[in-house]
């Protein structure tokens, strides 16, 4: 008998508006020491799963049907009490947010040594010793001082070390992961990856790894399990899933994962349907005649580069005060310099908190920065001798933002959202042409012209990112400035944007900024790099250099990080069939 | 993935119909009941012209002869007059009806007043943000700290020495419009800094500062519609205390003259008669007065419940 065993289970959610069928019937089951992933992109019933097993089910979830059973016992039919006995014992649960999963008004060894006394005879002085042991074990530096410290003294990864202690100090048969390094950047996330992989086989603990993430999955899991809309659509050895997957989805899904390896030019589409899923097709248009090819100026053609940066730096005040040595402040961007020539695609890169967007929406116009200055088409935009932006300059500079669900007015259609910059610089002659330019522009990004009439709660993550495009195209703008535009999408739909900011580059002849902390998304879109640590640009080079020769230690840092998806290159080779 | 699909549009009142807070409406009976009663309350004294049986006001249809009659249903009634008769032979039906319509319209005004102030400080402190900031709230506060009443007699004090004493009846009228509104903005200008404070930082705003449109419309036209919700609610609450403090000043003697009577005016003339056994001149508009603020205060209480679950 395997440790977990999940026969047949079906979990639904009844809402006013009818059942939704979250999981429909799994068989999965799982070994000791064995880790388990289980991925599929959002909405897909993964986290359901988790939170079933360790009976943790938010009403209006049920399960409906099937059995789960653990070491031998049916623990779907427990009582609260019951799965109490169990649930942190024997099930540990890492959860995706270090920031929200630790009580912030305890000290950490107050919150593990109440887990320990829980759940076993120790009293708390021991228990104190062996969360310090524990503590150890997960590598925190200087364990028996911190045990003293409260959750906001940590870091991120380092609290993640901390939800992982408290998940493992019970000495649990089996732990289940959601997203543990979802929050994290990189390189906390390989240390993370390691320990926990580490720690499972150490203690022939079974584990189960909920994730979107491909590079996760491939570093981690010994057999991954394939979820599409509440299904299972593949299970097996990971080696055997990633590199020849059966199932229509997996090779889809597989397909989107960027390649870290090679540059290609497009993402190669393999885009699984099931019935029913009808979507627009993406209409080009011809732009000899079309209003969005007559723009108001084009740059001058000479070899002075679009956008130059020179030694910009940026000081967030952190205390105001009148006197000048009282105040305090924070350097989020120092001596920053670089040029983004016509035409191309210019990557940042860099951990959460190096400056990437900042620099980005000083460029923008949005923060002005405290020294130096940022020229566009040989006008000074900020900087000491900067005028005020014209309303041509305003329009040629616009920007793709990473949270698709606050970047859209919540309160205004779509065809107000996108046709407001055409009404804004009166770039159409009557609201009839605004009108046709905004069903256009949907059709041109791949909406349809029927969205215009919606409100932005009616499509999905990425739905609304491709609106987000229409309206920065709504300006004619010849700078574009991606900010992480696909990091809350899902790997297959990220790839249809990127696809989408590819082709309409190539059409519309945009000069890109992209943004992003994902290396292989950046491989894939850019032709110069430059990589950003604490503020500080420490590296720039053409992004094939970077990849194959990285200068600075710490971009060979960040590349060595890199999950790789096993198998990617077989991969590709069974699509060229 | 239905990706790139346009959902199925609705109609608009299929959209009312299914939305959340429709059905949360019809799910909750006392609110319904309170809205239902709130709502004829109101209707029946902007139709107080129409439907009252007499018209108070016309001295010409007051006949003294008809004074301190009890209600209908009592000894000595007379059907004319449904709810009985005050001191000078108004019929108290009408005299509701008529003062519901004054309390309700000076309660409408003066949350309108306080909602344009607030809301216009709230946006500008909490969009503009450092010195600005730090002005109008630290006048907030100090308006916090000076009690309604006190605001009102202050008002009244000094517009009744500068007004022409002929324009006095009208004067009462604009001091208490004034003196409540100006005394209840807070409220309004702390909740819309708040919520302006974090809409301000959401990328649509980035975005609308990007295409190059003006601080003015971003506020107005961008985060006024998105921070409506709880300003709504708090407008609401708001009536039934600006209704409620008129009353006070008009039972005070401060609001409205007993020609142009409110319910806070009607109340004041019924203690009078209370202990000569006239209980009716006074219970009448007490109730009239409570049943309007507590029922505006159940809808009140259940659009904070759906709209705004943070607030207060």
């Amino acid at each position: 008998m395997s440790l977990l065993d999940l026969k047949d289970l079906k979990i639904h959610f009844d809402t006013r508006r009818g059942t939704i069928e979250a999981v429909r019937g799994i068989h999965l089951s799982l070994e000791r020491g064995e880790i388990l992933g289980v991925v599929g992109e959002s909405g897909a019933g993964k986290s359901t799963i988790g939170n079933a097993i360790i009976g943790l089910l938010d009403p209006p979830g049920r399960i409906a049907g099937g059995e789960i059973w653990f070491d031998d016992r049916r623990i779907d039919t427990l009582s609260e009490q019951g799965m109490r006995a169990i649930r942190g014992r024997r099930i540990g649960m890492i959860f995706q947010d270090p920031m929200t999963s630790l009580n912030p008004l305890l000290t950490i060894g107050d919150q593990i040594a109440e887990t320990i006394c829980r759940h076993s005879d120790l009293a708390k002085g021991p228990a104190m010793e062996r969360a310090i042991e524990l503590l150890g074990e997960v590598g925190i530096p200087d364990p028996s001082s911190r045990v003293n410290d409260y959750p906001h003294q940590f870091s991120g990864g380092m609290r993640q070390r901390v939800v992982i202690t408290l998940a493992l100090c019970a000495d649990p048969d089996l732990v289940i992961c959601d997203e543990p390094t979802t929050a994290l950047d990189v390189s906390v996330q390989a240390q993370i990856l390691t320990l926990l992989r580490r720690l499972c086989r150490d203690r022939n603990v079974g584990a189960i790894f909920i994730t979107h993430d491909m590079g996760v999955i491939s570093e981690v899991t010994d057999r991954v399990a394939v979820m599409y809309r509440g299904r299972v659509v593949e299970t097996g050895k990971t080696s055997d899933v990633l590199t020849h997957p059966t199932h229509s989805y997996s090779k889809s899904l597989l397909a989107a994962v960027p390649r870290s390896d090679v540059r290609l030019d497009h993402f190669p589409q393999l885009d699984y349907r099931e019935a029913g899923d009808t979507r627009a097709e993406r209409k080009v248009i011809d732009l000899a005649t079309h209003w969005l090819g007559r723009r108001a100026a084009e740059p001058a053609a000479n070899d002075t580069p679009l956008v130059q940066v020179d030694n910009l730096t940026m000081r967030f005040a952190l205390h105001h005060s009148v006197i000048p040595s009282w105040r305090r402040s924070f350097t989020a961007v120092r001596d920053v310099s670089f040029e983004i020539h016509s035409g191309e695609t210019f990557g940042l890169v860099g951990e959460s908190g190096s400056g990437k967007s900042t620099v980005a929406r000083m460029i923008a116009g949005l923060y002005q920065p405290s020294f130096g200055r940022i020229r566009y088409d040989g006008t000074e935009i900020a900087g000491p001798e900067a005028q005020v932006m014209s309303a041509s300059m305003r329009q040629q500079i616009q920007m793709i933002f990473q949270d698709p669900f606050s970047s859209l007015n919540r309160r205004k259609r779509v065809s107000e959202i996108v046709s407001e910059p055409i009404r804004h610089h009166r770039l159409a002659q009557d609201k009839a042409e605004a009108d046709a330019i905004v069903a256009d522009l949907l059709e041109h990004v791949g909406l349809g012209a029927q969205a215009a009439r919606c409100y932005p709660h009616e499509f999905s993550g990425g739905q609304r990112q491709r609106i987000s495009i229409a309206r920065a195209l709504a300006t004619r703008p010849q700078f574009l400035i991606c900010d992480e535009p696909t990091s809350a999408l899902d790997v297959s739909i990220q790839a249809q944007i990127l696809n989408l900011l590819k082709s309409l580059q190539a059409e519309l002849g945009l000069t890109l900024l992209f943004i992003s902390h994902d290396l292989p998304v950046i491989r894939q879109m850019c032709d110069r790099i430059g990589v950003m640590k604490t503020g500080e640009l420490v590296e720039i080079a053409p992004a094939e250099h970077l990849f194959k020769a990285p200068q600075h230690p710490y971009t060979s840092h960040l590349l060595s990080l890199m999950p790789q998806v096993a198998g990617q290159g077989k991969l590709e080779r069974v699509n060229d069939r | 993935m239905p990706e790139t699909s346009a959902p199925a549009t609705l109609s608009r009142w299929q959209r009312i119909r299914q939305s959340d807070i429709a059905i949360s409406f019809l799910a909750s009976p006392v609110t319904v009941a309170a809205a239902v009663v709130a709502l004829l309350m109101i209707i029946a004294s902007v139709g107080a012209a129409f439907i009252a049986p007499q018209n108070p006001y016309d001295m010409g249809a007051i006949d003294i002869f008809d004074a301190m009659l009890p209600p209908a249903w009592e000894e000595g009634g007379d059907a004319r007059f449904l709810l009985g008769t005050d001191a000078i032979g108004r019929g108290i039906l009408s005299t509701i009806l008529y003062g519901s319509r004054m309390s309700i319209f000076i309660g409408l005004v003066s949350v309108a007043l306080s909602l344009l102030i607030g809301v216009s400080f709230g946006l500008i402190a909490g969009y503009r943000g450092g010195l600005i900031d730090a002005i109008i709230m630290r006048t907030a506060e100090v308006q916090l700290a000076l009690p309604t009443i006190l605001v009102a007699l202050l008002i009244n004090g000094i517009l009744r020495a500068v007004a022409p004493p002929s324009t006095l009846d009208n004067v009462a009228i604009l001091v208490l419009i004034l003196s409540i509104g100006l005394s209840n903005w807070v409220q309004f200008a702390r909740a819309v800094r708040a919520s302006t404070m974090v809409e301000r930082g959401q990328e649509y705003v980035l975005a609308a500062r990007l295409i190059g449109i003006g601080q003015l419309a971003i506020m107005f036209r961008h985060i006024l519609p998105n921070v409506l919700g709880p300003i709504l609610v708090i407008a609401t609450l708001n009536l039934s205390g600006a209704i409620l403090t008129e009353a006070t000043l008009s039972f005070l003697g401060v609001g409205v003259p007993p020609t142009r009577p409110s319910l806070g005016t009607l109340i004041n003339d019924g203690t009078n008669f209370l202990f000569s056994g006239a209980w009716w001149i006074t219970i009448f508009p007490g109730a009239a007065l409570a049943l309007l603020v507590l029922t505006v205060n159940l809808v009140g209480d259940w659009m904070r419940d759906v709209l705004n679950p943070t607030l207060e």
